[in-house]
């Protein structure tokens, strides 16, 4: 199956300032994806690349095998975008809004996006600027579903949301998934909800990308390795190092793959998701992937 | 689009409307009262005077105040401050161009549709009042000097509309905010209107030489050139050519009768001279500047379509 | 309405997929779901608990794998096991009264409640795992 984002050595800059660089990651199709990394790492840019809103600067990014730039109606129709903070037209009732859908998008489910409103409870009156931002996100979220996308990007859609309001937006975008096959690439910080929610991961830190891959492939592939007290050079044979702590009396080495024999006075444990991502995000360099080969369209 | 269109920039569309259907409101009365016969004694020209009824005084009191002739000179600037200059950039400064430009229409059409419509709707309300102007003006008789009202007439108003409009947009997008954008429209149309108006309008075309020897011409009641644009003031020249003095030469025919006066600055190869711009060549000169602002409307309106599609970010 | 309602705990370390088997083994176990009953649909179950539909599948996938549940087309995910109808009294008296020996035990040996309770977790996730392997 074709990958709903791929790209291979975009770069974006900004004046003098790079906020992407040498980006290259393919996510498979079918998957809810996770964007994650500290802010200014170049989520909102990558999203925005993918979503056509901006111009790579240098490598290329491709939706369902396409350049945004090149087949603009093409990918408008099959991708859906939730900014970050929702942008909407404030003095728009939420019918306006949804008529706003209807009018500039050709395969809109005028009935299947009323029906999803109802069943929140969202009145049809109201105006966007009065609603509580649960109501707003899952109109949001509404709006991004009503022209059936193949594809859904949302820039920190729940990170403004009390953790009620999390849920909701959770359980209507996993239902929504469940019924179209959509896939999805959200950024988030929330690591919690990534675990429920997200089968596929992306890690990326100043700019770079330091892991892409399955989740539960990562999980099974990270161990955190207690022992005594090991010198810098020191490594386990086989394994790749990704952070190394050192207290008086005692090391642990979060690694990556399996070690055959753990040597005595170790002891081997398995990293919960948060860590994992939060033991990239301290060491930047670490991490390095191949490059895909891009599929062509 | 259009319903879109509508939605996002009613409010500005109803103040457009409201505006508009005060000065034709103001303009109808006008040129209904005109019309109409029977005027107070002591009207200073018969041509064109108003009755003294409700109507004919409400109708005085509109021509006494103005108002609707400099509503007509700024309304351009107005439309392309308050419509133009927010239509893109109050998207970019709310970010709500991440949401329209993610829908299932390109940037091209977005524009576009937006731009047509706007134009086609103010550039007809703007047709309309100036049509009227032309009208009321008509309708004054004999005093009637279209020059005086040069701004205020069609097809000028829809020209200058027009380029305001584009301005505004082009600024809007380019500076991404409304209230620096419309500054920016404001003072660029007003400069370039101004510029226009008081260096350029008056060459289009070479003035005429009104030459005389009478010096009641001085008055500036030139029956023979009526509803003319007297470009300076009268001055006298010698037989070369030469300005003199016009102290020394009114000085020199001082005692004199009109009739010797006349003949006197015959002999002395005296003329009293004034530039000028004929009557007839008053809607020459409105299509001349009206070609110039269209001109420059379309190229900000090239400018404005290439900085959205491409630039934007 | 579905009908039975899964819940999933983030801190027990258990992966989700397996906490979804588990939840419908007890139900099987404790007689609420019986031969011939409809599981909820994955897109119900995505939508009660905010999973992954991938997540769903996969352990009803593993179910039948296992044989309990048989997945048909269109129609839904049907539970086939004949377990018998749940002894849940009798079982629960028994386990219960082997837990309070345990307990006391681990009392009269200075074992504090905390440390009680993560050897009984780990032991709990190991079991669990193996099981389902």
């Amino acid at each position: 199956m074709i990958s709903p984002v791929q790209a291979t050595g975009l770069g974006k800059r900004y004046g003098r300032t790079w906020a992407l660089q040498d980006y290259s990651i393919r996510v498979p199709a079918g998957r809810i994806a996770a964007l994650v990394g500290p802010n200014g790492a170049g989520k909102t840019t990558f999203l925005h690349l993918a979503a056509g809103l901006l111009r790579p600067t240098v490598g290329e990014v491709r939706v369902f095998g396409r350049s945004p730039q090149e087949h603009p109606l093409l990918l408008l129709d099959r991708v859906g975008f939730v900014a970050q903070d929702t942008p909407m037209y404030g003095d728009f009732s939420v019918a306006d809004m949804v008529r706003f859908g209807r009018e500039l998008n050709s395969h809109w489910d005028q009935e299947a996006v009323e029906t999803r409103l109802q069943r929140l409870n969202i009145p049809f009156d109201r105006k966007i600027g009065r609603l509580s931002g649960g109501q707003r996100s899952q109109v949001a979220l509404t709006m991004a579903l009503g022209k059936r996308p193949e594809l859904l990007l949302l820039d920190e859609p729940v990170a403004r949301l009390d953790p009620l309001a999390r849920r909701e937006f959770m359980q209507g975008l996993t239902e929504a998934v469940a019924e179209n096959g959509t896939s999805v690439l959200l950024s988030s910080h929330l690591v919690a909800d990534l675990e429920r929610v997200c089968d596929y991961l992306v890690i990326i830190n100043g700019g770079r990308v330091q892991v892409a891959g399955d989740i539960d492939e990562l999980l099974a592939a990270h161990r955190l390795l207690v022992g005594p007290r090991t010198h810098e050079g020191d490594r386990p044979p086989g394994v790749e190092v990704v952070r190394a702590q050192h207290a008086e009396r005692q090391s642990s080495l979060w690694v990556r793959g399996k070690v055959s024999t753990l040597p005595n006075g170790w002891r081997e444990e398995p990293v919960p998701l948060e860590e994992l991502v939060i033991a990239y995000l301290s060491v930047p360099a670490a991490g390095t992937l191949p490059k895909p080969q891009l599929e062509v369209a | 689009m259009i319903w879109v269109t509508w939605r996002q920039h009613r409010l500005e569309g109803a103040w457009s409307l409201l505006l508009v259907a005060a000065i034709v409101l103001c303009l109808g009365i006008v040129i209904y009262e005109a019309g109409h016969p029977g005027c107070p004694a002591g009207a200073r020209n018969a041509d064109f005077c108003l009755p003294n009824n409700a109507g004919g005084l409400l109708a005085q009191q509109i021509m006494r105040f103005n108002l609707v002739q400099y509503g007509l000179v700024v309304l351009p600037a107005l439309a392309g401050a308050f419509v133009g200059a927010p239509l893109v950039a109050r998207e970019i400064e709310n970010s709500t161009l991440r949401l329209a430009w993610t829908q299932g229409v390109t940037r091209t059409r977005w524009i576009i549709a937006k731009l047509s419509l706007l134009f086609i709707l103010l550039m007809c309300a703007a047709a309309l009042v100036g049509i009227l102007e032309v009208i009321l003006i008509n309708s004054m008789g004999s005093q009637a000097n279209h020059w005086n009202w040069f701004d205020q007439q069609a097809p000028l108003t829809v020209a200058a509309t027009a380029f305001a409009l584009a301005l505004g947009v082009a600024s809007g997008a380019v500076i991404g905010r409304s209230i620096p954008a419309m500054a920016a429209t404001l003072i660029g149309v007003v400069a370039t209107r101004f510029s226009l108006a008081v260096f350029a309008r008056a060459h289009y075309m070479s003035p005429v030489l009104f030459t005389s020897h009478d010096p009641n011409s001085l008055n500036g009641t030139l029956g023979a050139t009526p509803a003319a644009w007297w470009l300076d003031e009268p001055s006298f020249r010698d037989a070369s050519g030469q300005t003199i003095n016009q102290i020394d030469a009114l000085s020199q025919i001082a005692n004199l009768s009109p009739a010797d006066a006349i003949t006197y600055l015959r002999d002395h190869g005296i003329s009293i001279v004034q530039y000028y711009q004929p009557a007839d060549r008053f809607w020459t000169f409105q299509s001349i500047e009206s070609g110039i602002l269209l001109v420059l409307t379309a190229a900000l309106l090239g400018f404005a379509v290439y900085w959205v599609t491409r630039r934007v970010t | 309405m579905a009908l039975v309602e899964f819940h999933l705990d983030p801190t027990s370390g258990v992966s989700y997929y397996v906490q979804l088997i588990q939840q419908v083994q007890q139900a099987l176990l404790f007689g609420i779901l019986k031969s011939g009953d409809r599981l909820p649909t994955v897109k119900e179950v995505s939508a009660q608990v905010a999973l992954n539909p991938n997540t769903v599948l996969r352990a009803y996938r593993e179910l039948e794998n296992d044989g309990l549940v048989l997945s048909r087309p269109g129609l839904g995910t049907f539970v086939t096991a004949t377990i018998p109808p749940a002894v849940a009294p009798a079982n629960y008296r028994l386990l219960r009264a082997d837990l309070e020996r345990w307990i006391r035990k681990a009392r009269a040996r200075d074992i504090d409640d905390s440390q009680l309770a993560a050897l009984f977790a780990h032991v709990l996730r190991e079991n669990a795992e193996e099981v389902v392997a």
